[in-house]
Order: structure tokens, then C-alpha cells, then sequence
């Protein structure tokens, strides 16, 4: 489909350039007389003069195309290159680059072009004009891009293998870039194309005579009632010619390899003699995505009165989608293509009927429930919004969840911390009684306060709930009945977990600082790391546990301290470091959206390490180490799951041989069973001699480390918790 | 980003200084000036100099800058290099015929694209979405050419070209006014729709505009409450550069249907190289704009609650 556009709209182009040799007539020489219309050896009749039209037809695109493409060319590239100056690198050249763009897009473009075209001729002026106008659009989006990968995991990754700012810029920014630079391109095209037709029109050009589709246009107006062709005939070639360009810059969608997921139910089943009337029932529930995939496939469940019934399962497997499905709240591109809902019943179909459930019966406690809170209206009016509960009860409800009512009623959402804004969109969930409460992922949005509200809550006598988690303790804690994924986790090589014994120190820290200047993060920390030693930083979220990690991976400069690794200090920037000290210590970060390049095969991204310190790298045992189908090698991060990219992450790490892996949060985006199997691969290495400084918040994880340092008041600090002495 | 009204003022107000040195200096690149435009070739070398002398054109650039801008700033615009009349009275002879045009255009133009950006918002990938994408794209003498075709050669129902009788009031002649005003709104409005509809399609994935959806609130609820007030500050900035670039625009249509209005001096202007005229329909255009996004800077500061 997108090849036939491209090809058909290459010999739109190739028509444009090169359709004058085709001509029957001299485009320039008066063959009849005026807006004769079609016929007597004139196809299309002639024009003002008397010329035949056809051969204008054919002739009349070639300038004005070349000059589009020349100008689309500079103001793509001028914008491009733009873009990454003001973006790489904030300071003087950013802000003086994004002043003059926006200087130039607050004037019309048509008049810079006009205005320039008092000086310049008019190809020159219509380049001219498409650069002050597209330019500046373009560098804006391209600096936001660059803004946004700079600090992308994958920058990061090969800022950390030391490579030059020049190296990523062209192998790692500018293929990021790819995609928004030749749809740029094209709309810098179509911007040209309408420049030039304006001034073929105003008549702007060397010879007033030369063929242009513009000046066909203006020239045969008056007349359109003789022969109409004569205007129709350009006025179609012009817009054949920006159709050309515009379909190819059409959205792309591609094939995602989610599998269709089967959910049976698992746990406690109520004999069937003792069953009460379903409240809920769903029967065949299908959810299909913008390609047709099954995203939930043939799901089913009966929720009786006063139940709780908890969906578990590793994050992406559709949980949330077969919730959404069943409320008819579907993300944009997924649909409910089977099933039926029905409640205390009675069908609740797709659409008007089921918005009136959702508004009586359901209340409903997002992911991240702050967010769901609109930052213009005050804490009273969200609470009371489509209720038809009194203030007073309202304010009752936020006391009871352990605000101050009095004092939150008429503020807005922003002054409000984390933990009472999600206690806000609670008490809004809870106004009205709902007959089913559905809450998403309670255990990772909420603070553990507003956590111990909800299962008080879900703990209340009566109370019908469906519960989404990842987390299958919480979900144990408060949940009658599960419904789980039933495929097993994926598989990773489980060595037997074994305490080695520490070796000879591999990296010491000495009094290290961090921080910015007056607001210090780490003052004077100290930290020794030996061979094969598992070390856990845990700490809480803000107080710099990430940074230490950054500085020890060279992101980031200390304020001041030392860092030796294997005896020898360790540089900052990392392009100071020796080829053998950025090989030996690896960094994986937190966020595994960002943590490969989307422009790069899994392959590519994993091989790289091996092509930038000269050493052979197995790409399919990596994978296979690390719990992923080799055959994954060849696919782009755009179609894994948020675990499998972190897992490729991991495996990039590893393909350097590291003898210290820095990992942050690498677990906390999935589930228990991969997340437990990463561990263990992990412990496996260690045997081999990797030492292992992990940043975590969650005590399973920090329970399975030699030793753990608390990050607290800005003191690294030693733990109780050392394996060994228990 | 701007918070008060003189901030903001006085950032239109740096913004026009800048836009009226970008004037000034691209019509000094000229080849060739005003004197030999109006000698036509026919003076000798000394004929030329004293010409240029009487039109003050011997000076140095910076001083004709400074008092070009000066005059400007006292509401003087100068004389006409070609017919030797005061800009300003020439401008003004033009004005409500374009203010007309662009007014009838902007009626048309502003409604078409609120209820597009709308459709827009709602389905990006959608075919209104793309029709918009291609009404935007195709270039505006195509929606001319088409609008003619159709209401001049078809159906004979209007006139192909719109010349004014002189000393009569634009609204006089309501016919004349349909095809340049539609031609300038059509292809305005879907421009506008486009970007708006971007706006639009980010408020409605915004997450209490989705939750408001989930909680079951009636559809012209959520968009009254939820997302109107987040769209009046970016639908005001398009607002502004479509006034801008419709007024732009005005050249174009106005030279195809032979409509006297300033887009029409402005060209012709161009071509004699009368370099006051065109230096100030420019910066009359230019302040247009700057003051229009420098009001909806001011309203967006009132409803940006939310860092950005």
C-alpha cells in the first residue's frame, strides 16, 4: 500500500519535471485563437492567447517543482540542523536559535516571501520564503525531539561507552530523527509548491510568456465561461502535484507481536448450588487493536454481590484492556469486537447505556488517580462533579479519608501533595456508593497510606470490587476470587542462588558529593564494592539514588570526592575514561521505554558494545540469557513489551563483559515472576565475578543483596540487613 | 512565558521593532531603486542622482531607517515613491475594501474551523481529518480556480472577477464579495482546523478528560468543562496567525479577481520597487499578528495553571 503511494507519486514528480518533452505544441507560441475550447487538434482547448493548453499543461510544472524540491531541501535541512543546535545543548545558541524562529513565524510567510521578492527573482524569493517559513517549524519540533532523546537511555548508554558527542548525534540522535525529518520535508514541499503557485499567479518571473501552472490559473479566469479547461486543466495539475506529497506522510502503523491472551479464572470457585445472582456478568469478551490483533480474547467472569475479584498478570498482558472493554472506556485504537456485559441481568450495550452505568453504578479509581483530577477546578467542584450528593457529605467523605476538608474545599488540584490528590479522586470514586468499584494498578500509583485506605475500603462488608494489579501479595490481601493470566511467566535459566564470597574491592567511593551546589543530594558517601558482591541502595524516591548511579557511570559529575575503580580514579566525563574502564562498568537505567533507540534493531543495539570496544559479542546467546526468543534480535523496541525491552537493556550491558553492572530500578517495571528470574540471572553472573550495585524500592529485592546502604538525609548509610549475619 | 499585559506589549512591541528592521533591510537588497524605477531608463547618470537626492535616497541606510521608523511610530508613513501621495492616504483609500474581504472571510473562515478542529480532534486518523490535511495542503489559487469554475462557468451565478466600481462601498456589491472571501476562508479555515485539531486531540487524551469520560459525565459536559477551557488560549494564537496569513493572503486573491484592496496595491507596489508603500503595508500586516498572538499570550497566562 505505501510502495504504490510512493510510486505513484514519484511519477506525479517525474510527470511535473519532464512533461514538456511530451508536448504537441510550442507551449509559447499562439496556435489559435483565444479559449477556443477542446477540439480541432487541441485536447484541451486553448488559453488567453491562443496557445494550446495541453502543451502549457505539460510544460508548466517544471520550474515550479524543481524550485519546491530545492526549497523543501534547505528548509528541511536548515531546520534539522537548527533543531539539533538549540536542542543538543541549552544555553546562548538555543535561546537566540528559538527567538529568531519565533520571530519569523509570527510574520506571515507569504509576506516574507513577497517582501523578498522585491529584492530577489522569483525562484530565489520562493526558496527564500520557504525557508523563513518552514524552517522555523521545523527546527522547533526537531529541538523539542532533541530535548527529549538527549537524555534517553539509549543516549545515556552510549554516553557511557564514551562515544563523542558527534558519533551520537549522527548514529543514535539523527536516526531518531529520521521519520520527523522526511515528513518535514514533505510538508516543506507542499509549503514551496504553494509559495511558487502564488507567485506564478502575482506574476513574479523572468518571462511572463514561460508556461507555470500559477499563471495558467490567473491568466484563464476571466475566461471561464469560453473555456473552462484552460482553468480547470492547472488548478488540477497543482493539487495532483501536493496530493502527491501528502499520503506518503500518512500515519504508519506497525504490527505489533502481542499474542492473543487466554484468562481463566484461578482460585477460590464458589460451589455452584451456593452461587448467588451475579451482579456482573461478562460472557466472550474480545478486544481487538487498530490491526485486528487480539488484545483480550474470549474473556469471561460473573461477579456476585459483596465479591472482590482481582485481575492478575504480567504488565502488558491486557488486563487493563479487559476492564476498559468491559466499561466501554476503551483506549483510542483498541475495540470491543465480541461479548456482552450484563448487570444485575440485564444487558448493558456499547455507548449511551453503558455511560448511564458507568455514571450510577461504577466508580472508578485510575492508575494514577492524580492525574485524573482537572487542574482549573477546585477540590469541592471535582469532588461533586455529576453527583448528586450534597457538599456536606462530600466534605464528610474527604474527613474520613483523613483530609481537611475545610481547608482543600476551594483549592485547586497543583498545591495539593501526591498523597492528597490521590485521596481526593478516591473520595470522588467512593461519593456515590458505587455499586462496583474498579480500581487499576492500586499498588503502584498510590502512597501506602491511600493504599491502607483502599483495602480498609475494599475490606468494607458488601463491597463489590474488581481490583487490576501486577501485584499478587496485594491481590491475595484483598481479593475473594483472582482471575489470572494463565500462560507461565517466562522462562530464564534458574542457577542455583549461591552467597559468594567477596573478593577483592572493584570500585571504592570516597567521600563523595553530589548535588547542585546549595542543595546537596549525597554528602561524603562512601562505598566499597567487591568482586561478585551484590550491593542494594535503597532510599527514599528523590533523595538521590538514581544521581549516585549517574555519577558513578560518568552522566554526571561529582561536586567533589573520588571514585577509584580497580585502584585508578575514575574520570569525568566518560570520554576521559580509558576504553578498558567504560568497557568494565555498565549502566542500565530505569526507564525501559527509552532505554534502545527506535530507530535500531534489537540486534544492532545489542552488537554495539562489541563494535565500540573491539570485542566479539554472540547477539542470540545474550538474548537467550537474559530470557528473550533470539529471533527477537531482528525486531525493532517499537514491537517489545516494556520487560522485554529492559531484558534486551540488560543484555546490551552484559554484551560488554562488565565487572560492575550499575542497575537502576531495573525491576520495578515487571512482574513478580520476571522480575524474580532476572534476579537469578543475575546471581548467576555473580558467580562469575560481576559485582552488582543496584538501585531498588522494594524490599524483596533489597532482601536478596550481600549488603544494603540506606540512602537517608543525605548519608549513605549501612543496614541491619546483611544477608550473612542472619 | 508571559504573565501581564505590559509584558506582553512590550514583547509585540521588540517583536514589530525586529519585524520593521527585517523590512526595512530585505527591500534595501534591492538591485535596483525607486529612481531608476520611476526614470524608467530614460534619465542620464546626473538626471538619476538628482532624482535620488529629491527622494532622499542618498542617504545612508541606518538614518532613511531611522527616519522611516520614526515617521512610522508618528503615524507617517511616508510619500509614495511612484505617485508621490502619503502613503497613509493611499492605505487608507484601500483599507475597508480588504477589511471587508478579510472580515467576510474570517466570518466564514472562524466558524468552518472550530467545527473542524473539533471532528479533527476527535478522530486524527480519521477522513475528515485527512480531507482537512489535504484542504490545507492544496494551494489557495487551486480553491479559486475551483470556486469560479464551478459559480462562474457552470452555474453562472457570480461574476469571475470582482472589480470594484470606484467611490462604493465594498458591501455595496455583495456579489463581488463571495468568491475572493470564500477562497480566502476555505483554505484558512482548514489550515486552522489543523492545528487546532491537534490541540484539540491532546486535551482529549489528557487523563481527567479521559476519567471524566470513564466517570460517565454526558459527552457536551466533558467538552464544556474539561476541555473548552484548555483550548481558548491555543485556538486564540490561530486565531491570530490565521488573521495574519489570511491578510497575507488578501495579495493573492485580490490580484486574481482584480479586487483594489491592499493586497493589490501591495503587489503592485512590488512591482514598480515603491519601496514606502510596501514597507508599510507590511508592518500594518505584521502588527495584525504580533498584537493578536500578544492577546492570546496574555489569555493563556490567565488559564495556564498546569508548569509547562
Amino acid at each position: 500500500m505505501l510502495r504504490t503511494r510512493v510510486v505513484i507519486a514519484g511519477l506525479i514528480v517525474v510527470w511535473a519535471l519532464g512533461g514538456g518533452l511530451l508536448a504537441p505544441y510550442d507551449p509559447q507560441e499562439s496556435v489559435g485563437s483565444p479559449w477556443q475550447p477542446p477540439g480541432g487538434g487541441f485536447v484541451l482547448g486553448t488559453d488567453v492567447a491562443g496557445r494550446d493548453v495541453l502543451s502549457r499543461l505539460l510544460a508548466g510544472g517544471r520550474e515550479l517543482t524543481l524550485v519546491a524540491l530545492a526549497g523543501a531541501a534547505i528548509a528541511g535541512a536548515v531546520g534539522v540542523a537548527g533543531g539539533l543546535a538549540a536542542g543538543w545543548r541549552d544555553g546562548r545558541t538555543s535561546r537566540w536559535l528559538t527567538a529568531t524562529a519565533d520571530l519569523l513565524l509570527a510574520v506571515p510567510f507569504l509576506l516574507l516571501a513577497l517582501l523578498l521578492a522585491v529584492a530577489l527573482p522569483a525562484p530565489a524569493a520562493v526558496i527564500a520564503g520557504t525557508v523563513c517559513g518552514g524552517a522555523p517549524l521545523g527546527l522547533r519540533v526537531a529541538r523539542d525531539l532533541v530535548r527529549q532523546v538527549r537524555h534517553a537511555g539509549y543516549v545515556e548508554a552510549a554516553r557511557c561507552r564514551g562515544e563523542r558527542p558527534a558519533v551520537i548525534m549522527v548514529r543514535e540522535i539523527l536516526p531518531a530523527l529520521a521519520g520527523f525529518a522526511f515528513a518535514d520535508l514533505l510538508l516543506r514541499f507542499v509549503l514551496a509548491l504553494q509559495l511558487g503557485a502564488a507567485f506564478g499567479i502575482l506574476g513574479f518571473g523572468a518571462d511572463p510568456s514561460a508556461p507555470d501552472w500559477g499563471r495558467m490559473v490567473r491568466e484563464n479566469l476571466p475566461g471561464v465561461a469560453l473555456n473552462r479547461w484552460a482553468l480547470v486543466a492547472p488548478a488540477l495539475a497543482l493539487t495532483l502535484l501536493v496530493l502527491a506529497a501528502l499520503p506518503v506522510s500518512a500515519r504508519r502503523s506497525r504490527p505489533s507481536r502481542r499474542t492473543p491472551v487466554r484468562w481463566r479464572p484461578v482460585g477460590e470457585q464458589v460451589p455452584a448450588g451456593e452461587r448467588r445472582s451475579a451482579l456482573l456478568q461478562v460472557k466472550g469478551l474480545t478486544v481487538v487493536d487498530a490491526n485486528g490483533r487480539g488484545v483480550v480474547d474470549g474473556l469471561g467472569f460473573d461477579l456476585a454481590p459483596g465479591e472482590v475479584l482481582a485481575l492478575t498478570g504480567p504488565s502488558g498482558c491486557g488486563k487493563t484492556s479487559a476492564v476498559r472493554g468491559v466499561l466501554d472506556v476503551l483506549e483510542p485504537g483498541l475495540r470491543r469486537v465480541a461479548g456482552t456485559v450484563a448487570w444485575r441481568g440485564s444487558e448493558v450495550r456499547p455507548g449511551r447505556a453503558a455511560r448511564r452505568w458507568r455514571r450510577t453504578e461504577v466508580g472508578l479509581l485510575d492508575q494514577d488517580p492524580a492525574g485524573t483530577l482537572n487542574p482549573l477546578m477546585s477540590v469541592g467542584s471535582l469532588v461533586l462533579e455529576g453527583s448528586g450528593r450534597t457538599a456536606g457529605e462530600a466534605r464528610a467523605l474527604l474527613e474520613s479519608l483523613g483530609l481537611d476538608a475545610g481547608r482543600i474545599w476551594d483549592l485547586r488540584p497543583r498545591p495539593l501533595s501526591g498523597g492528597q490528590a490521590q485521596r481526593v479522586a478516591l473520595a470522588r470514586a467512593l461519593l456515590e456508593d458505587p455499586a462496583l468499584l474498579v480500581l487499576d494498578e492500586p499498588t503502584s500509583g498510590l502512597d501506602p497510606q491511600t493504599l491502607d485506605l483502599v483495602v480498609r475500603v475494599l475490606k468494607e462488608p458488601g463491597r463489590t470490587a474488581l481490583v487490576i494489579t501486577h501485584d499478587e501479595d496485594f491481590a491475595s490481601r484483598v481479593a475473594d476470587r483472582f482471575l489470572r493470566f494463565a500462560e507461565p511467566p517466562a522462562s530464564v535459566k534458574r542457577p542455583a542462588p549461591e552467597s559468594t564470597p567477596a573478593g577483592a574491592p572493584v570500585l571504592r567511593v570516597r567521600e563523595l558529593s553530589l548535588g547542585h551546589g546549595d542543595r546537596p543530594l549525597i554528602q561524603d558517601g562512601e562505598l566499597t564494592l567487591a568482586q561478585g558482591e551484590f550491593v542494594a541502595v535503597v532510599g527514599p524516591s528523590g533523595s538521590g539514588k538514581s544521581t549516585l548511579l549517574r555519577a558513578l557511570a560518568g552522566l554526571r559529575p561529582p561536586e567533589s570526592g573520588r571514585a577509584d575503580f580497580q585502584g585508578r580514579p575514575l574520570a569525568w566525563p566518560p570520554t576521559e575514561r580509558d576504553a578498558g574502564t567504560l568497557r568494565a562498568i555498565q549502566f542500565v537505567g530505569q526507564d525501559p521505554s527509552d532505554a534502545l533507540n527506535p530507530a535500531h534493531r534489537i540486534g544492532t543495539a545489542i552488537a554495539r558494545p562489541g563494535r565500540v570496544f573491539g570485542m566479539p559479542v554472540d547477539v542470540p546467546e545474550l538474548l537467550e540469557r537474559v530470557g528473550l526468543d533470539p529471533a527477537l534480535a531482528g525486531s525493532r523496541p517499537g514491537e517489545l513489551s516494556g520487560g522485554q525491552r529492559q531484558r534486551a537493556a540488560l543484555a546490551r550491558a552484559l554484551a560488554a563483559r562488565p565487572a560492575v553492572l550499575l542497575a537502576d530500578e531495573i525491576t520495578s517495571a515487571l512482574d513478580t515472576g520476571t522480575a524474580a528470574g532476572l534476579l537469578d540471572l543475575l546471581d548467576g553472573l555473580r558467580a562469575d565475578g560481576l559485582a552488582l550495585l543496584l538501585v531498588t524500592h522494594d524490599t524483596a529485592v533489597a532482601a536478596r543483596a550481600d549488603r544494603v546502604l540506606r540512602l537517608s538525609d543525605h548519608r549513605l548509610v549501612r543496614t541491619e540487613n546483611d544477608v550473612h549475619a542472619r | 512565558m508571559i504573565r501581564s499585559v505590559p509584558a506582553a506589549a512590550g514583547r509585540a512591541l521588540a517583536l514589530l521593532a525586529a519585524t520593521s528592521l527585517i523590512v526595512f533591510w530585505a527591500t534595501e537588497l534591492l538591485p535596483s531603486d525607486a529612481a531608476e524605477s520611476k526614470a524608467a531608463g530614460r534619465a542620464t547618470g546626473a538626471q538619476l542622482a538628482a532624482l535620488r537626492a529629491e527622494l532622499g535616497l542618498d542617504r545612508p541606510a541606518w538614518e532613511r531607517y531611522l527616519s522611516w521608523a520614526g515617521g512610522l511610530a508618528h503615524g507617517d508613513a511616508g510619500t509614495s515613491l511612484v505617485t508621490g501621495r502619503p502613503v497613509g492616504e493611499m492605505l487608507a483609500e484601500r483599507l475597508p475594501a480588504t477589511l471587508t474581504l478579510a472580515g467576510c472571510a474570517l466570518a466564514v473562515a472562524v466558524p468552518l474551523a472550530l467545527v473542524l478542529a473539533w471532528r479533527v480532534g476527535a478522530a486524527p486518523h480519521g477522513r475528515i481529518a485527512a480531507l482537512t490535511a489535504v484542504a490545507a495542503a492544496v494551494p489557495q489559487p487551486v480553491f479559486a480556480a475551483a470556486l469560479v469554475a464551478l459559480f462562474a462557468g457552470t452555474l453562472p451565478w457570480l461574476p469571475p472577477v470582482s472589480l470594484l466600481a470606484p467611490d462604493t462601498p465594498p458591501l455595496a456589491q455583495p456579489e463581488l464579495l463571495v468568491l475572493p472571501a470564500l477562497a480566502l476562508a476555505l483554505p484558512s479555515a482548514a489550515f486552522g482546523a489543523g492545528m487546532l485539531g491537534g490541540a484539540v486531540a491532546d486535551t482529549l487524551r489528557r487523563s481527567y478528560v479521559r476519567d471524566a469520560a470513564a466517570r460517565g459525565l454526558p459527552p457536551a459536559r466533558v467538552a464544556l468543562r474539561h476541555v473548552a477551557p484548555l483550548l481558548a488560549a491555543p485556538a486564540l494564537r490561530i486565531l491570530a496567525l490565521l488573521t495574519g496569513g489570511l491578510l497575507a493572503s488578501t495579495a493573492v486573491i485580490e490580484v486574481m479577481f482584480g479586487y483594489s484592496g491592499l493586497g493589490e496595491l501591495l503587489v503592485s507596489a512590488i512591482g514598480t520597487r515603491d519601496l514606502p508603500v510596501v514597507q508599510a503595508v507590511a508592518m500594518l500586516t505584521a502588527a495584525t499578528v504580533l498584537s493578536g498572538l500578544a492577546t492570546a499570550d496574555v489569555l493563556a497566562a490567565r488559564h495556564r495553571e498546569e508548569p509547562c
